[in-house]
């Protein structure tokens, strides 16, 4: 019935439905966005911090041999993945118009923070020795060349070492990576350097993270430098998203509030010259509540039809407009839950919007309007 | 079956004053009888049709249909009277300009009790067929004469054969011709469904059609 009588008024409700649409479709595309950079951030945030989940704390370089050794080795009985990292290794790359840092790494470096690769591989434990990573900022400065020369801290010792992957590290300065093992094998340790080590237990849970880090440790006898850290990414995108998404769903919602009193501005004025319509119907048999759901159930479709509307212009725009700004990549799908979320949204602002008209229809003087 | 007892109903007039518009009326209409209530512009009559249509309360008094007191019913349950035992007819008709025929007789059916599909559609057809229009179903209002469209609201009038008809000025907007033949095709299809019909009119020819005549002046009742 509802159905049938918008289609009688179709200019109206097409006002109505389209008063809505631009509040749907910011509302559709808050949420939407949202889920995308949280995504995104966790990601970077992973890039540069480790997984979440993991533990870190900073060690003495002395430590770097036997100790760490053990420590890696505790992976085969826990199943915990461990990365050591030296940035203040003192080795630099040079090729390119600067010197690069070289970053000393041993372990399940991919495992605990899951660097992009780009191009090439990740160096195993059996690929190690033949060649370096690096970032791709450090890869655009040096411009693909060969014959890459590294040295260790004050040493002069110099190799030829060609570039075997090509990483996003979520870093904005060029680094470059290269296995502990082999620069160690060419240059003296450096006393003063700290050894960054990343835990990952296989829960993912960063307590337990912490624990395991802790308890080897202590057995292994690691001089830590300050305090072990659980890695929480997602809290704290989740602490920096909060008040950026509740300030773009504010403005969404003020602009749904716009739509909302659309459907209302319509729906009173449609109530005029809907009274014989009402007053007849009330007359047949129809109760006051008959009349409220009736004038609201249209709202409410009239809200859906809008909502509907809403999704497919949302999901048109979504791909070159937000999923492109956000991440780099037209290869984003469009996420379901905003588009069920933007139809119950359209719904509720319909019924919002209809609620007062639906009041009035109820009211309509029945004898006063067949009299007329 | 109807029965009014000392029936008063006043409304604000323009300068805020009491305008007494029923004056301690009272009557009583028998089962299938015809009625016709007659009388001047602002005399009350279509006020009376509205309190006897369930439309609208009196002030003070009683009111009984079928035995039943209806003054102290809830909305839900005047509605359900409304849709079982009132059947209306309107000077303005009062058909749905976007419906078709079947549809507009078919609203009847909409509301209060529930009416099975298939038995509503059979109501419908045989209403239409009784008031003539069997092939005319799917005519919209503004493709129908002012006869016809009468005719389309007797129809909807009948479809749930209600106990009682009210027609208010049911000729006013149609020809002399046309209102012939509407008047007797609603007093005989009423007749043919056993319903008692009261018909407000201000048209003697009309009121001698019906058993009864109530002359209404100034709210009161000026001869039976």
């Amino acid at each position: 019935m509802s159905a049938r009588e918008l289609r009688a008024r179709g200019g109206r409700a097409l006002l109505a439905c389209l008063s809505l649409v631009i509040g749907i479709i910011a509302v559709i595309f808050v949420q939407a966005t949202a889920g995308v950079a949280r995504a995104e951030l966790i990601h970077l945030a992973e890039l540069r911090q480790g997984r979440d989940g993991s533990a870190t704390v900073s060690v003495s370089g002395d430590a770097l041999g036997s100790q760490t050794s053990r420590l890696l080795a505790s992976k085969s009985n826990t199943g915990a993945d461990v990365a050591l990292f030296v940035s203040d290794s003192g080795a630099t790359l040079s090729g390119g118009p600067s010197t690069i840092p070289i970053i000393a790494f041993e372990g399940d470096v991919m495992a605990v923070r899951p660097f992009d690769l780009i191009a090439g591989h990740w160096p195993t434990a059996t690929t190690a020795g033949s060649g370096m990573v690096v970032n791709k900022v450090a890869w655009e400065q040096i411009a693909g060349g060969s014959g890459l020369l590294w040295k260790a801290g004050k040493g002069d010792l110099a190799r030829h070492t060609p570039v075997t992957a090509v990483i996003d590290d979520g870093e904005q300065d060029p680094r470059a990576y290269l296995p502990w093992r082999e620069l160690a094998a060419h240059a003296q340790p450096i006393a003063e350097s700290s050894v960054r080590v990343l835990v990952r237990v296989p829960s993912g849970d960063a307590a337990r993270s912490v624990e395991w880090l802790r308890w080897h440790a202590s057995v292994d006898q690691l001089p830590m430098q300050g305090t072990i850290e659980p890695v929480n990414a997602a809290a704290g995108v989740d602490d920096q998203l909060r008040i950026v998404t509740a300030a773009f769903l504010g403005v969404g919602l003020i602009m749904l509030l716009v739509g909302v009193l659309g459907v209302l501005n319509i729906g009173l004025a449609t109530l005029k010259e809907r009274a014989d319509e009402l007053a007849l119907r009330r007359s047949l048999g129809a109760t006051k509540g008959d009349i409220m759901v009736l004038v609201l159930a249209e709202s409410v479709l009239i809200g859906c039809a809008g909502s509907l509307v809403a999704v497919l212009l949302a999901v048109a725009m979504y791909r070159p407009l937000v999923a492109a700004a956000l991440s780099g990549s037209t290869d984003v799908p469009f996420p379901l839950s905003a588009a069920i979320y933007g139809v119950i949204v359209g719904g509720l602002a319909g019924a919002a919007g209809g609620l007062i008209p639906a009041l009035r229809a109820a009211r309509t003087p029945i004898a006063a309007v067949m009299r007329a | 079956m109807l029965r009014l007892n000392s029936i008063r109903k006043s409304f604000d007039g323009p300068k805020g004053e009491r305008v007494d518009v029923l004056r301690d009326l009272s009557v009583h209409i028998r089962a299938g009888t015809t009625a016709a209530i007659l009388g001047r512009s602002g005399s009350g009559k279509s006020t009376l049709l509205a309190i006897l249509g369930l439309l609208d309360s009196p002030d003070s008094g009683t009111y009984h249909i079928g035995g039943q007191e209806v003054s102290g019913l809830s909305d839900v349950a005047l509605a359900r009277l409304r849709s079982t035992h009132l059947g209306f007819v309107y000077q303005r008709f009062f058909l749905l300009p976007h419906l078709s025929a079947y549809e507009n007789v078919e609203t009847a059916l909409q509301h209060g009790i529930p009416v099975p599909r298939r038995r509503r559609r059979s109501l419908v057809l045989e209403s239409l067929d009784q008031v003539g229009l069997a092939d005319r179903t799917t005519h919209r209002p503004r493709q129908l004469s002012g006869g016809e469209q009468q005719r389309v609201a007797i129809a909807r009038a009948l479809v749930r054969t209600p106990a009682v008809v009210l027609a208010d000025e049911p000729t006013g907007a149609l020809d002399e011709n046309t209102s012939e033949q509407v008047i007797t095709l609603l007093l005989t299809a009423a007749k043919a469904r056993g319903a008692t019909t009261v018909m407000v009119t201000h048209d003697p020819e009309v009121a001698m059609r019906t058993d009864r005549t109530l002359h209404l002046v100034e709210g009161a009742w000026a001869r039976d």
